[in-house]
């Protein structure tokens, strides 16, 4: 993990894992996800959106469905870049005609950005695929397009 | 921390419109229904990114996500017309494997989350909406991921036409 | 015009594309109109070239280049290279061709391959252009192979002829061994380093050639001069022009008399600064020329065939450009060049005038009597042939005399055998108006002959040829098609001229016209570099080194006449008056035996055939013997000592080998049987699989 982005919590006792110390963290952990607005909590939410976007990937039996999870998990990865984005910009610095000035890099809304391009880029070729399939097999369904297996 | 109390009801009000669209689109039994229910999530992500002083990429949320890919999914799912009655088993026998791997990360992530410190810059945070540096950035910086980009969506374009043209009727 | 000038070859070109590829769609009389006025074009432009260069506008040699190959060090330009021979040249070239374009239209009326005709003498002028205009030797020589193929495609014109079949190969083959030698005199000009270009070789080679060997300086131009031997028919390699005048006679005329074969000599005089370094090289030119001028003209005298007495004329006065090279006359043969060409175009247009005249019959035992008939085609070819004698005021007698005034120089200035030379071409001066006169007397004196009977020796002549020719038409179509039967349209087909006696007619006014141009030219164009007259122009324009120093030998002057017209008397009181003392003399054996020499060309192509040819024969008979026996019995022994390993190899590839592959084959089927379950197909298994391997990897991340 980069430095930058956190450092690790130092274990209480020399590095032993304990149940105290999940306690201890946990217990922290709900302290400030109420009060706070930060990017801890746009994490969690996140990673919440990217699990329930992966689950509806391995259960769904219908091939749209699929994708719709996929847009799921996409949108997870995007709000942790846009929060992070928003408490950690990277200086750089612009020069235009006459003026110099230090601003904020957007790299993280840009990434972002990219992401949405890619997704519908994605959308529309596997949309397109699934109804190609469909007139194929009279089915939508991804558990019947096995056929590459071997 | 003494952050404002109306940012952060509408942090809450925001994430359980969230977190309830996604739950909805992966459980709901109607196709369509689960369709609109990730527009209901898609919506609250985009208010995120208002939180999050991000409006340009809050109303490309809106315009590409929702106005767009929606529509298209949407459409998609009304084409293959066999979806709203006569599927039977919704999901696979994947469930509870699905479950159980899907939480386990979920609590990994979650455990990671708490027990990294975040230390930031207050000099470094966004704390202004800036849509004239997204734009610089478009179109000085990352030019040439922009034109790829482009150059993406041309080809996708093209490729969804070909794959899902009918055979020609004279072969 | 200069800049402009690589235009010239382009017009030719041109009309050689489009005829070549649409000469069977448009109309013959397009494809002669094209041809023709693109050679009229080029006639403009050469004038204006020359017209340039005189009136000082451009003064000097110049140079114009297109890069073409860069490999390295080696830069091959395809560069023109325009000094005052090369403008000359190229008018001359341009007007022979242009009116030999315009003759060929009344000439080759008629024939099955009139388009096909056009674009070979189109594609002939181009790559003459190119000859003449190209500065470095390696296009010089593409250039020059692309003329060789035109001769050989237009020799066998009349491909179902054998004696045509047989003479375009030999032209070929003959010429190429000149070509060799000429291919590794550059290959040798590069290896030691000398330029490739004609026009940095004068500073190169000055003063003696200073920066090589003598001995390497002398090589180089020793095997130069064999592509100008070769090209230019010289002795020993002359045996394959007589036979090309089984061409059409505008080429005869535009190919084997006036352009191509003047361009070995224009390749003496470009490389004349290579020559001019070595006493040795232009020894062995002028003695070439001496000797080919000298047998050559002998064995004139005595030939029946009218193209053969000129193709012969044309190798001794080629011979005599040669000589005047040889012994430093380089203006001499420059002019001789021009005037030559001239008048020869003009005597074989002439002849061809006749030719048609008397219905494609060559021989002149059959002719006679024409002066009268064909009064424009008489005036024109005497006046030519009066040049070609060196009867003065014609221009022939200005450039002969130019050549023997050089040769005397020469001979006085060296002595002993050089004054051989002196004496070779006043003795080919007295046989070229011998043979000349017989021709005119032969041809167009007297009564014609043609309605006689035949004699007997033409009857043993024409049925020799004819009995060859059945044959092989006989040994190739068995009868089923006739060869010479192709030649000429059905409509076109002459009457039968056996059933009533026919009169030679005047020849179409294109030839006429032709015939009017040229003989202009070739009788008066000598008038430039008339020095006793005191016109000088030409001593100025041409010149090598130091300027000629325009001076008239007197002596030189009244002997070389007095031979031309001694040689005008003896051949009329032999052919013309035929005194009986002559006639009995000619039936003495030795005159019979001299005769029968000189008429089987000093038995030179019985030579060849019977020793150079016959023993490449044995050879290849010889190593064909040695091929079956000894090459395919080593081959055969090989590959019966293959097949036995090879069984032997086959057990044990069965049983061994196939049997580890087997083995392994077994194996990993084993193993597939038990991880084959794992690959379900199924996309979401996959991601399980992923989600699993992830979880995996952050539980030992964090927790081991």
């Amino acid at each position: 993990m980069p430095e930058h982005i956190g450092l690790l919590l130092l274990l209480q006792d020399g590095g032993s894992l304990t149940a105290g110390h999940f306690v201890s963290l946990f217990g922290a952990f709900l302290r400030t996800f109420f009060t706070e607005f930060g990017p801890r909590q746009f994490f969690t939410v996140g990673a919440l959106l990217f699990c329930i976007g992966w689950y509806g990937v391995l259960v769904r039996r219908n091939a749209i469905a699929v994708l719709m999870a996929t847009e799921l998990m996409l949108n997870g990865v995007n709000v942790l870049f846009v929060s992070f984005n928003r408490w950690w910009g990277v200086k750089i610095t612009r020069a235009a005609f006459t003026s110099v000035e230090q601003v904020l890099s957007p790299v993280g809304q840009i990434f972002a950005i990219f992401i949405i391009i890619v997704a519908a880029a994605e959308a529309a070729v596997g949309l397109a695929i699934i109804i190609a399939i469909y007139r194929q097999i009279r089915s939508a369904n991804i558990e019947d397009v096995s056929g590459m297996k071997w | 921390m003494s952050a404002d109390t109306a940012i952060i009801l509408y942090w809450w009000f925001f994430t359980i419109v969230v977190v309830a669209g996604a739950v909805g689109t992966v459980a709901l039994r109607s196709l369509y229904h689960s369709a609109l229910s990730l527009v209901v999530c898609l919506a609250g992500v985009a208010g995120y990114y208002v939180l999050l002083n991000a409006e340009f990429l809050a109303a490309a949320q809106v315009v590409i996500y929702i106005g767009a890919i929606m529509v298209l999914v949407i459409s998609a799912i009304l084409v293959s017309e066999n979806v709203m009655g006569r599927q039977i088993t919704l999901t696979n026998r994947l469930v509870w494997p699905g479950i159980i791997a899907a939480g386990t990360l979920f609590c990994i992530m979650v455990y990671a989350n708490m027990r990294t410190i975040y230390a930031f810059d207050p000099e470094g945070a966004w704390l202004e909406s800036n849509v004239r540096h997204i734009g610089w950035s478009l179109m000085a910086t990352y030019t040439l991921p922009f034109e790829i980009a482009s150059l993406l969506l041309f080809m996708a374009m093209i490729g969804a036409i070909i794959i899902s043209r009918r055979d020609k009727p004279d072969a | 015009m200069h800049n402009w000038v690589w235009l010239i070859p382009a017009l030719p070109l041109i009309s050689f594309i489009v005829i070549i590829f649409f000469g069977y769609r448009i109309k013959d009389r397009a494809s002669h109109l094209l041809a023709t006025w693109m050679m009229m074009l080029t006639i403009v432009g050469a004038v204006l070239v020359l017209l340039e260069k005189f009136t000082g506008a451009a003064t000097g040699a110049f140079t114009q280049a297109f890069p073409w190959v860069q490999v390295g060090d080696l830069k091959i330009p395809f560069t023109t290279y325009l000094d005052n021979p090369a403008a000359i040249t190229l008018l001359m070239v341009a007007i022979t061709a242009g009116f030999i374009h315009l003759f060929s239209q009344g000439y080759m009326k008629g024939d099955v391959r009139y388009s096909l005709f056009f674009a070979l003498i189109s594609l002939f002028s181009f790559s003459m252009f190119g000859v003449v205009l190209t500065d470095h030797f390696i296009s010089f020589l593409i250039f020059w192979e692309i003329m060789g193929f035109c001769s050989y495609a237009l020799i066998g014109f009349y491909i179902e002829k054998r004696s045509a079949q047989l003479a375009m190969k030999k032209a070929f083959i003959v010429t190429r061994i000149g070509d060799v030698g000429m291919i590794l005199g550059i290959i040798m000009l590069y290896y030691v380093g000398a330029p490739l270009r004609f026009s940095e070789m004068a500073a190169y080679f000055g003063h003696g050639g200073a920066h090589l060997s003598q001995a390497a300086v002398t090589t180089i131009g020793l095997l130069l001069f064999c592509g100008a031997v070769g090209k230019s028919a010289q002795f020993p390699l002359h045996v394959w022009l007589p036979d090309a005048m089984e061409g059409p006679t505008p080429v005869s005329a535009l190919i084997h008399a006036a352009t191509m074969v003047s361009a070995g000599v224009y390749l003496v005089v470009r490389i004349f600064p290579i020559v001019q370094a070595s006493v040795v090289t232009m020894t062995v030119v002028a003695a070439v020329g001496a000797f080919t001028a000298l047998i050559t003209a002998l064995v004139g005298l005595v030939m029946n065939d009218i193209k053969k007495v000129l193709a012969y004329s044309t190798m001794s006065q080629l011979g005599y450009m040669f000589l005047a090279l040889g012994v430093a006359g380089y203006t001499a043969g420059v002019f001789h060049l021009i005037n030559h060409a001239f008048f020869k175009a003009c005597l074989f247009l002439g002849s061809g005038s006749v030719i048609m005249g008397c219905h494609h019959q060559q021989d002149m035992r059959r002719m006679g009597g024409l002066a009268k008939l064909m009064p424009i085609t008489f005036v024109t070819f005497l006046i030519a042939s009066l040049s070609l004698m060196g009867i003065p005021p014609f221009s022939g007698f200005w450039s002969k005399d130019e050549i023997l005034g050089s040769a005397y120089a020469w001979g006085s200035e060296h002595g002993g055998a050089y004054w051989l030379l002196f004496l070779a071409g006043e003795l080919v001066a007295f046989l070229t108006a011998a043979y000349m006169t017989r021709l005119l007397i032969l041809t167009f004196a007297g009564k014609y002959r043609g309605n006689d009977a035949p004699t007997e020796d033409f009857v043993e002549d024409q049925a020799k040829l004819q009995s060859e020719q059945e044959n092989w038409e006989i040994k190739k179509y068995d009868r089923s098609l006739g060869g010479l039967k192709t030649l000429y349209r059905e409509d076109e087909e002459p009457e039968k001229h056996e059933e009533h006696r026919h009169v030679p007619r005047e020849s179409p006014w294109v030839v006429g016209a032709s015939l009017i141009v040229l003989a202009l030219f070739g009788g008066f164009f000598g008038f430039v570099g008339a020095v006793p007259l005191g016109i000088t122009w030409w001593q100025g324009f041409i010149t090598f080194g130091h300027a000629h120093h325009a001076e008239v030998n007197w002596l030189v002057m009244g002997i070389s006449t007095a031979m031309a017209l001694g040689g005008v008397f003896v051949a009329y009181i032999i052919w013309g008056a035929k005194f009986a003392v002559f006639m009995r003399l000619y039936r003495t054996r030795l005159v019979q035996v001299l005769q029968a020499v000189l008429a089987n060309r000093y038995y030179m192509d019985h030579f060849y055939n019977g020793i150079i040819v016959r023993g490449f024969m044995v050879l290849a008979k010889a190593s064909r013997i040695f091929d079956t026996w000894v090459v395919d019995l080593i081959v055969n022994a090989f590959g019966a000592g293959t097949k036995m390993f090879a069984y032997a190899y086959a057990w044990f590839d069965l049983w061994v080998v196939d049997g580890l592959v087997n083995l392994a084959g077994y194996m990993w089927l084993g193993i597939k049987r038990g991880i084959r379950p794992l690959q379900s197909g199924y996309l979401q298994h996959y991601m399980l699989v992923l989600i699993i391997a992830a979880v995996l990897f952050w539980v030992v991340r964090y927790f081991f």
